[in-house]
C-alpha cells in the first residue's frame, strides 16, 4: 500500500494520479505535505511535479471528453478532504469502462465526483450575484469575496463579459488570491504578486472596513440599502426562504442590510 | 425631493409586480459597452429581500401617479398617499450606477399612466434608448408596456427591451370590467398578440440574417392577481394554456391579491394572501410548461381549484391511480415525468443511468427522485416500496409528513460522503 505525497497543486495531483494508475499495489492515499500522515502499512511517496506531463495527460483526458476535465478541475478546486482520491478513482472508472460511463449517475465515484462539481458550480453562480463592487478613488471596482470554495480564478469569464469598459478586481480575501481586469485583459493574482504595482493599492487594504471610499460611492450604497429595504412586501414577510438562498456567511460584504 | 425618498417611495410602489425574472435574452455586450443579458440563460439573483423574493432587476415605477382608478391598486387615483415622479436623467443614472456595482441584472420599469397611455410609454421609451444607446448598456431591461400605447410606441420599445409584459390583471373579463373600469380587454390582448407576432417576425428575420435586429428576444410575460375576483384555477389555467400556445407567452405570473386598499366594497375583505394557492398555481404552470400537463388534467369542472394540501402532480396521481404503478426501468421519459417526486433532472438521470444496468429501488434518492412522494406510485423490477392504492391513506401519509418536513428537505439531506 502506499501514500502519494503531491505538491497541492492541480498539476502536481495529476503528475500523481498519472503514476497510480501504474502501480499494481493499492493506493491507500494521495495528500500533500501538510496533510501527510504517515502510517505503518503504507510507505509514502514524494512526487515531484512535472508540468509537461500533467498537461499531457490533461489533453489526453479532454481528448476523451471535455466534460471529464471540466468535472475533474471543478472537483478539486472544491478542496474537500479527499477529492484527490475521488479524482484517482473518477479517471480510472473512465479508463476501464469507457468514457460512456460519465452518464452513469449510479455508478459511485462517477455520482460523488459530479455533485462535488455540482456544488463548486453551484456557488460560481452565487458569486454571479453576490459580488459587490465598491469603487475606489482611483476608479478601480473592488469586491472582496470569501467563497467556500477556490473558485475565483472562474468568476472571470463572466466578469470581463460584462463589465468590459470598467477596471475591476475580485479579491479571495482569504485565500489572498484575485483577479484584475484592467479593460483588455483578465489577469489572475496570487499572494505572490503582491507586489504588483496594479494592485498594491488595493492589497494594502485587505480590509474592506479601510478601503477609502468617496462620497458618490456612498451615495450609492445608501440609495442600494434603501431600495433593498422598500422593495420588500411586508405582507409576505418570509426570511426564512431569504435565508434559504442567502445564506448568513455570504452577508459580511453585501452592501444591503440583509438583518433589519 | 431628493433622489432617495423617490426611490423609496418609487420602489415601494412597484414591488407588487411579481416578475422579476432576468432570463432568456440573447443580448451581447458590445465592444466597450457595459453588461451583458445574454450569459446567464437562466437569469441571476443578486439578492433576496425579506420576503423570501428573489432580486434580480431594478424594479421601479417611473412614477406612481395615475389617472386611473384600479380598485386594487394602490397607485389609484382616488388614494392619498406621497406621489414622485422620476427624470428620465435620475433613472438612468440609477441603472448604470447599480449595474456597474454589480447589484443588479438591469431594469424592470413600469408606470402609473399620466396625461396618456403614450405620454407615459414615450417617458419609458426615453429611459431606454438613452440607456443602449448613450450608455451602450447591454444588461437586461424588462419594460411594462401601458395598456392604450399607440402601436408604434410599443414597436420601438420593443426594439431596445428584452422582455415585454402587458399585464392581464385579473383573470376574466367580469373581474376586469368591475375592478378596472379603465381598462378595455382590447388594451390588453390586442397589444400582446401583436407583440407575440412581431417578436416572431423578427425571429424569422434572424434566421436568415444572424445581424437582423433584435426585438424583445427574452419574450413577453404576464402577470395576473389572484385572489382579487371570484374565478376558479380552472378558468385561470384555462386561459393560461391558451396564451401560452397562442401568443406564446414565455411566463405567467400569478400575484396573491394583497389588500392594499382596505374597506372596499368591490373587494373581498379580511383575508390574507391566498399564498399557497398562488404556489400551487407556479406548480401547475410548471405542468403546463414543461412535464406535458393539459390545463384540464390539472383541474377540471369537477375539481375546479387545485388541491391547497398535495402538489397538483400528486393530486393528478391520487385521482388517476389507473396509470400506476410505473416501472422504473421500463416506463418512457413522457411517463416518468408523470410520477410524483420525480423532476426532469431524475427523469433525465433515470433514463441516462438505465443503459448501463437495471436501476435498484435504493438507487432513486441519488437521481434526486424524492422518494416520499413516489414510493407509492413505482415498482423497481416487479418490487414495490410500498403496496397500496388506498388514496386516502395515501393523502394521509404525505400531510403528515409534510407537517413534519418541509418540501424538498430530502434533497438537501443528500450528502456526497
Ligand atoms: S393603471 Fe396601473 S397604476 Fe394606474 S391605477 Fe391602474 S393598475 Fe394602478
Amino acid at each position: 500500500m502506499r501514500i502519494y505525497i503531491y505538491d497541492g497543486s492541480f498539476e502536481g495531483l495529476l503528475t500523481a494520479i498519472k503514476q497510480c494508475l501504474t502501480y499494481n499495489g493499492e493506493v491507500s492515499e494521495i495528500t500533500t505535505p501538510e496533510r501527510y500522515q504517515p502510517d505503518l502499512f503504507s510507505d509514502g511517496m514524494e512526487i515531484k511535479t512535472i508540468s509537461e506531463e500533467a498537461r499531457k495527460f490533461y489533453r489526453q483526458l479532454e481528448g476523451l471528453s471535455k466534460e471529464i476535465t471540466a468535472t475533474i478541475s471543478y472537483a478539486f478546486l472544491s478542496e474537500q478532504s479527499g477529492v484527490e482520491m475521488l479524482i484517482y478513482e473518477y479517471i480510472k472508472t473512465v479508463f476501464r469502462y469507457g468514457v460512456e460511463v460519465i452518464t452513469n449517475m449510479n455508478h459511485p465515484a462517477i455520482y460523488k465526483l459530479y455533485y462535488l462539481r455540482r456544488k463548486v458550480l453551484f456557488e460560481i453562480g452565487r458569486y454571479h450575484g453576490f459580488v459587490r463592487f465598491q469603487q475606489l478613488p482611483n476608479g478601480i471596482f473592488y469586491s472582496p469575496i470569501e467563497p467556500d470554495y477556490n473558485i475565483v480564478q472562474f468568476l472571470a469569464p463572466h466578469f470581463s463579459a460584462r463589465f468590459a469598459d470598467q477596471r475591476w478586481m475580485i479579491h479571495d480575501i482569504r485565500r489572498g488570491t484575485g483577479i484584475f481586469y484592467d479593460l483588455t485583459h483578465c489577469v489572475y493574482l496570487s499572494w505572490v504578486d503582491r507586489n504588483h504595482p496594479l494592485i498594491r493599492l488595493v492589497l494594502e487594504h485587505p480590509e474592506e472596513n479601510a478601503l477609502p471610499a468617496n462620497i458618490m460611492e456612498l451615495k450609492y450604497q445608501r440609495l442600494w440599502k434603501d431600495y433593498f429595504k422598500a422593495i420588500a412586501i411586508q405582507e409576505r414577510h418570509n426570511t426564512k426562504v431569504q435565508r434559504q438562498h442567502m445564506p448568513r456567511r455570504y452577508w459580511k460584504h453585501l452592501i444591503e442590510d440583509v438583518e433589519v | 425631493m431628493d433622489i432617495l425618498d423617490k426611490l423609496t417611495i418609487l420602489a415601494a410602489a412597484a414591488k407588487y409586480d411579481a416578475s422579476c425574472a432576468s432570463s432568456g435574452s440573447n443580448r451581447q455586450n458590445t465592444p466597450n459597452g457595459l453588461g451583458n443579458a445574454s450569459e446567464a440563460p437562466l437569469g441571476i439573483c443578486h439578492s433576496w429581500a425579506a420576503d423570501g423574493r428573489c432580486i434580480s432587476l431594478l424594479k421601479l415605477l417611473f412614477t406612481n401617479y395615475c389617472i386611473h382608478d384600479c380598485v386594487y391598486c394602490i397607485n389609484r387615483r382616488s388614494n392619498d398617499i406621497p406621489r414622485a415622479a422620476f427624470t428620465v436623467n435620475e433613472l438612468v443614472d440609477l441603472t448604470i450606477n447599480f449595474y456597474r456595482r454589480n447589484y443588479i441584472e438591469g431594469l424592470f420599469l413600469s408606470s402609473g399612466v399620466i396625461k396618456s397611455p403614450d405620454y407615459t410609454m414615450e417617458l419609458l421609451l426615453q429611459v431606454i434608448k438613452r440607456l443602449r444607446i448613450e450608455h451602450n448598456f447591454n444588461g437586461y431591461i424588462h419594460v411594462k408596456v401601458i395598456p392604450g400605447a399607440s402601436r408604434e410606441l410599443v414597436k420601438e420599445v420593443g426594439c431596445y427591451a428584452d422582455r415585454l409584459s402587458v399585464n392581464i390583471e385579473l383573470p376574466s373579463e367580469q373581474g376586469l370590467k368591475k375592478l378596472a373600469p379603465d381598462k378595455r380587454k382590447e388594451d390588453i390582448l390586442v397589444p400582446m398578440a401583436y407583440i407575440g407576432n412581431q417578436i416572431q417576425a423578427f425571429q424569422d428575420e434572424r434566421k436568415v440574417l444572424r445581424s437582423a435586429p433584435l426585438f424583445a428576444p427574452a419574450g413577453q410575460s404576464t402577470q395576473m392577481i389572484v385572489g382579487a375576483s371570484p374565478e376558479s384555477d380552472f378558468q385561470i389555467l384555462n386561459m393560461v394554456e391558451k396564451l401560452y400556445q397562442k401568443v406564446r407567452l414565455r411566463r405567467v405570473y400569478y400575484s396573491a391579491y394583497i389588500p392594499v386598499n382596505p374597506n372596499n366594497p368591490l373587494l373581498p375583505t379580511g383575508i390574507t394572501p391566498p399564498l399557497k394557492r398562488e404556489n400551487r398555481l407556479y406548480q401547475a404552470d410548471w405542468l403546463l410548461r414543461f412535464y406535458k400537463f393539459r390545463a384540464d388534467e390539472i383541474v377540471n369542472s369537477d375539481h375546479p381549484f387545485l388541491d391547497t394540501e398535495l402538489d397538483p402532480k400528486t393530486s393528478w396521481a391520487l385521482r388517476n391511480f389507473h396509470h400506476f404503478p410505473m416501472d422504473i426501468n421500463r416506463v418512457d421519459y413522457e411517463h416518468l415525468l408523470r410520477i410524483p417526486g420525480v423532476g426532469l433532472q431524475s427523469a433525465q438521470r433515470i433514463v441516462a443511468a438505465r443503459r448501463f444496468s437495471a436501476l435498484k429501488l435504493t438507487d432513486l434518492p441519488k437521481f434526486g427522485v424524492v422518494l416520499k412522494r413516489a414510493r407509492y406510485f413505482i415498482t423497481c423490477n416487479g418490487q414495490y416500496l410500498e403496496k397500496t392504492d388506498n388514496d386516502i391513506y395515501i393523502r394521509q401519509k404525505l400531510l403528515a409528513e409534510s407537517t413534519t418536513h418541509h418540501e424538498g428537505s430530502q434533497l438537501q439531506q443528500l450528502t456526497l460522503f
